[in-house]
């Protein structure tokens, strides 16, 4: 009988107990993939990019700032591209379902955030023909049954019309696709002409200015460097990365990141405390068996190495079972949900799968190797 | 079956006495149990407790009319000639009047404003409510706990209690920039703590001047004769304008807002719970099964003896259902002194801010034990079957 055999068989002698054991690392994992894809996809903070910043402004916001500031940003050293966006936040159909529109200049829009966005000069180009065409994020889309060439009807929840409605009609024009699964597609790209020319008051203003630095240039010295530009002027601004934004604005909807590690730490205690209770239990039974082992000259680091390969099967087994569900999970999940089971997260799985295998292992393994041999026969 | 009870008692007895030779895997039993029961009471308290802060704000002795066909503040807008036809009507609206004649109402808006601290990135959001002075004497229960109310069209903001313990920088007599222009706290007040604390209130003209709302008005709050003369206040309305107008009780309007995101903090917490209470329930099984092997040649032994099928099951079933009890408890006092009044916050339906503390009510206490209980039940009964076929 081989090694390996010996284990295998050792791990199968109570087969409902090893089952039940890798439910138990399933679950665990299955929670942990769950979780650690939810950060890392399109609603948690890894979409951001470090390289696109965004100008707001100090007040906060949801102060306009007037879009000749523009020419000044664009020519500060060390700036690439820039443009302007306005965002309209409104409902379809009712209040629940929320949307947004981010009207800017397209063309400028593709130069900056094309690649990240999953836009093309195509996509950009059938905007051209008509000031109401928009393009739709494909979650947006799939989420709200939209096909391209369907008119909606966004009523906005503050920009009214000059003809004092809020009801925006738009031409869906193209659907973008987000440059990875982990991009935001949850919102619309329009055409700022259009709704600046409509809208009945903030004329001439936006929300924001995005711009790509330079390559090879600081983001935090020109950070310092724009910001400094209109500190004293009629709209101070504030710059930040596209990523600092997310996270910060994540945290006020709740502090996730800390909700996420308590859960998924009161899951794996859970686990640990019963997957090593059990295998305690279960070498105990077996205490004669070892000693028997030892009698026959079975060197102790192969009887340790014993003990540790059979709750490695059972991490190994369970573990991957667990992040599989979870491969799983996220696919079903829906793009409102945006789960993304990156490859860090993987990597950092299988490393815990490795870690807690050998720890859960050690306890009872000590105990096994500790044991006398006539101690072990007095078990009988 | 006196005798079938008095086998069950001795075999329980014989099973929690030997339950020391187990004391470690029966610990880890309980405990994760306790574990599990702590993730639901977290999720459900919090659930509960931000329902619990809007379900007491407001009251509906109070009408709110909203323009616009919203339900919501945000986006509602009432045209300035509908204020002036409300406020001329000589009518039986169901409204009490002052001693001139004139109705008790308040104008309001709602603006967004983000308060920054040095060294923080972006700020919060919070909620800056301009209001006219009679706004006060429409919110009942709310009382000054500091200073003095804003006066009337300068920048001064009273600041809710909860606000200003959770945010530094908003102390009596403090300035705090918000938009383009500095304001002078001149006071806080207390609203039991319901959504009003997470609120900042100022003067309608301040708020406006201050950041470009010139003759906006959100919403209209007027003080009913009684809560059940809104209806009367529908029916007269029902023709005074073109622009949808919706006029509901402020006791509906925040408890109308609580239902979303409780229920998105429940559809959260249940699978979770849920999933952990499958391992958990696995946990309890394998505990079980190691107990009935413990216990074997014992179980042998008295079944030798004459004792029944069933007093084998209970007695062990009663021990996972004990050891689940224990676990419950534990879970349940552990979660009552850790999150019971934990402060939190989130973005509340003005997109701002929202501060509400969590509540570890005796229903989510209860739920959440029934939850450990159910592990133990479940998990503790496939072993007791498995006692009785032991011979």
């Amino acid at each position: 009988m081989t090694f390996f055999r010996l284990a295998w068989r050792n791990a199968w002698r109570k087969p409902l107990r090893t089952l039940l054991l890798v439910v138990c690392v399933t679950v665990a994992f299955l929670i942990y993939g769950l979780t650690a894809s939810f950060l890392a996809g399109s609603q948690g903070a890894a979409g951001g990019s470090d390289d696109i910043l965004g100008v707001m402004s100090a007040a906060g916001r949801s102060t306009p700032m007037p879009q000749a500031m523009m020419a000044r940003i664009a020519s500060t050293p060390g700036v690439a591209t820039v443009t302007y966006t306005t965002r309209l936040r409104g409902f379809v159909g009712v209040e629940k379902n929320v949307v947004s529109l981010t009207a800017t200049d397209p063309a400028a829009l593709l130069a900056i955030n094309g690649r990240e966005l999953g836009l093309t000069a195509e996509l950009v180009g059938s905007l051209g023909a008509a000031r109401d065409r928009v393009l739709v994020g494909r979650a947006l889309a799939d989420a709200q049954g939209w096909t391209v060439g369907q008119h909606v009807a966004i009523t906005a929840f503050r920009m009214a019309r000059q003809d004092g409605g809020r009801d925006w009609r738009f031409e869906i024009a193209g659907i973008f696709e987000g440059g990875n699964a982990s991009t935001d597609t949850y919102f619309m790209i329009g055409r700022y002409d259009y709704i600046n020319t409509a809208r009945a008051r903030d004329k001439d203003t936006v929300d924001a200015f995005i711009l790509r630095p330079r390559d090879g240039v600081s983001t935090s010295e020109l950070v310092a460097r724009i910001d400094a530009a209109f500190a004293n002027s009629a709209s101070p601004t504030r710059t930040q990365s596209e990523k600092q934004f997310l996270e910060a604005f994540l945290r006020q909807y709740a502090d996730v990141g800390l909700i996420i590690d308590l859960v998924v730490g009161a899951s794996f205690t859970t686990l640990l405390l019963i997957v090593v209770n059990t295998m305690v239990f279960a070498i105990r039974e077996r205490t004669f068996e070892i000693g028997l082992l030892k009698t026959l000259g079975v060197s102790r680091r192969r009887i340790l190495s014993l003990v540790l390969g059979e709750t490695l099967l059972i991490f190994l087994v369970g573990g991957i079972l667990g992040l599989a569900l979870a491969r799983l999970g996220s696919g079903i999940a829906g793009p409102t949900l945006g789960l993304v089971l990156s490859l860090l997260v993987l990597a950092k799985a299988l490393a815990l799968i490795l870690g807690l295998g050998l720890a859960t292992g050690a306890l009872p393994a000590a105990n096994a190797m500790r044991t006398p041999v006539t101690a072990a026969f007095r078990t009988r | 079956m006196a005798s079938l009870i008095r086998q069950t008692l001795v075999m329980t007895r014989a099973n929690l006495l030997s339950l020391p030779r187990r004391r470690a895997i029966s610990l880890s039993m309980s405990l994760s149990i306790a574990l599990v029961v702590m993730v639901l009471a977290g999720f459900l308290s919090m659930a509960k407790g931000f329902e619990q802060a809007l379900k007491g704000t407001g009251s509906s002795a109070v009408a709110v009319i909203l323009g616009g066909g919203t339900n919501q503040e945000t986006g509602s807008d009432i045209p300035p000639d509908v204020v002036r036809s409300i406020a001329a009507k000589r009518s039986d609206l169901g409204l009490v009047r002052n001693a001139a004649g004139e109705l008790v109402a308040s104008r309001e808006i709602v603006v967004p404003v983000d308060v920054r601290h040095p060294g923080d990135n972006l700020g919060q959001t919070m909620a800056l409510r301009g209001m006219d002075l009679s706004g006060l004497s429409l919110r009942d229960g709310v009382t000054l706990s500091a200073g003095r109310p804003f006066a009337r069209g300068s920048r001064e903001i009273l600041v809710g209690d909860r606000l200003a313990h959770d945010v530094p920088g908003f102390g009596v007599g403090d300035t705090v920039r918000l938009g383009a222009v500095d304001w002078t706290v001149s006071g806080h007040f207390s609203a039991g703590g319901s959504a009003f604390e997470s609120e900042l209130w100022a003067d309608l003209d301040a708020v406006r001047a201050g950041f470009d709302r010139q003759g906006e008005v959100q919403t209209l709050r007027l003080r009913l004769e009684s809560p059940a003369s809104i209806a009367t206040l529908r029916d007269a309305l029902s023709d005074v304008t073109e622009t949808p107008l919706v006029i509901t009780s402020e006791t509906d309007l925040y408890a109308g807002q609580s239902g979303r995101t409780s229920d998105l903090i429940r559809l959260f917490g249940w699978p979770l719970a849920l999933l952990m209470a499958v391992g958990a329930g696995a946990g309890a099984l394998n505990t079980m099964m190691s107990s009935v092997a413990d216990r074997a040649s014992e179980i042998a032994v008295v079944r030798t003896l004459g004792f029944g099928r069933m007093a084998a099951f209970a007695s062990t079933w009663i021990e996972a259902v004990l050891l689940s009890l224990a676990g419950a408890a534990i879970g349940v006092a552990a979660s009552w002194a850790l999150f019971n009044g934990w402060q939190a916050s989130t973005v509340g339906v003005n997109n701002t801010r929202m501060m509400f503390q969590l509540a570890v009510t005796g229903d989510v206490m209860t739920m959440a034990a029934l939850l450990g209980l159910a592990i133990g039940a479940i998990g503790g009964a496939l072993p007791a079957i498995a006692a009785t076929r032991r011979r």
